[in-house]
């Protein structure tokens, strides 16, 4: 189980139940970039791209490591009408995600000097050539919405632990984070089919710093650690995401 | 002021509360309560069940707790000096939790002392 402290400059985790759901996410980043950044992605299997994006396009892929797929598209700049140029993309982002069910996103703003003359191509051409849906539907899954949340309450939430499809990750401050297990081992699991959300906030009578908090939606549960004075914050930033 | 005017005070004073009751956790009865509306007796059973369900019974550690969904909000405090009883909060999911937890503290000492 990983234990890193919340807000590290190291990036942040996308996730997606599905290849197809993490590709959308990943298309959705690039979709989001409209000054010039790169974008490196990083897999749990060691497999990494970077790609230099503006104006909501992906204009070169500068490098990709851990596996040949990625490594053959190295120096690339896409280009909608080259032969082939979908089929590569599709193999390229697929070797990207294989077997992962979240990867890690960083930018880097500082390279700002692409070269203009490429168009490469745009995130509807990117997705048709991934094959991925635009369906908005797919912003209400589990992994969508806790990953949206999650970034809204770094200063909130002492240390949270994800549950999700099977797969457990935690971060925060080791104390707080020992606590929060012991709290969350009280509760029931997660009603699998659920298709509404339950928030159930818990804070001791005589010890404990804060409320441990089990957020659950559809079978998944994102656990937290507050302090007493941000469960209104918390709960607003909650409501707030629902509503984006 | 009487614990009933205390606990219609709460309730008109926080937006989207629907019923404050003060409830013994050990016997599984409300003591007294507010609403706009009359509650059957059925359903302020039921929210003992749930109060003494969330708080983990008349003798846990649970001192205070938010059970939060789409449709509702219930907000629960124990007292302080007495750990059987308990203030019970219903209301609109977008009730003002930090509020709520702040006034049933304040009804709380009042009762309690």
């Amino acid at each position: 189980m990983a234990a890193a402290g919340l807000g590290e400059p190291g990036g942040r985790q996308l996730r997606g139940s599905n290849a197809k759901l993490l590709l959308r996410r990943i298309v959705g980043e690039i979709d989001y970039a409209v000054m010039p950044r790169r974008v490196v992605i990083e897999s749990p299997a060691g497999r990494e791209a970077h790609l230099d994006v503006a104006n909501r396009r992906l204009l070169r892929i500068e490098a990709g490591l851990g596996h040949p797929a990625l490594e053959r598209l190295t120096g690339t700049a896409p280009d909608k009408n080259a032969e082939g140029q979908a089929e590569a993309l599709r193999v390229f982002f697929e070797a990207l995600v294989e077997g992962a069910k979240s990867v890690r996103i960083r930018f880097d703003t500082s390279k700002t000097a692409f070269d203009p003359t490429q168009s490469g191509i745009s995130t509807e051409t990117l997705s048709q050539a991934l094959g991925v849906s635009t369906d908005p539907a797919d912003q209400s899954e589990p992994a969508v919405l806790f990953d949206s949340f999650l970034s809204k309450i770094q200063e909130d939430a002492m240390a949270w632990v994800l549950m999700l499809d099977g797969e457990r990750e935690a971060s925060g401050d080791p104390d707080a984070l020992e606590l929060l297990e012991t709290a969350l081992a009280g509760l029931a699991d997660p009603e699998p089919n659920a298709t509404s959300w339950t928030m159930l906030a818990l804070r001791p009578a005589t010890s404990g710093p804060g409320f441990a908090v089990a957020l659950d939606l559809g079978g998944a549960r994102l656990g937290m650690a507050v302090p007493p004075d941000r469960m209104g914050h918390l709960t607003d930033a909650w409501r707030a995401t629902l509503d984006s | 002021m009487t614990i009933l005017h205390q606990l219609d005070e709460l309730r008109t004073g926080l937006p989207g509360t629907e019923v404050v009751a003060y409830v013994d956790l050990g016997a599984g009865m409300v003591l007294g309560w507010s609403s706009a509306m009359v509650q059957p007796q059925e359903w302020l059973d039921e929210l003992c069940v749930s109060a003494n369900e969330i708080l983990g019974g008349a003798g846990a550690d649970t001192g205070e707790a938010i059970k939060l969904s789409a449709t509702g909000a219930m907000v629960l405090l124990r007292a302080p000096d007495a750990p059987a009883e308990a203030l019970c909060i219903v209301g609109a999911p977008d009730i003002d939790l930090d509020a709520a937890r702040y006034k049933a503290r304040t009804v709380l000492e009042n009762v309690t002392e």
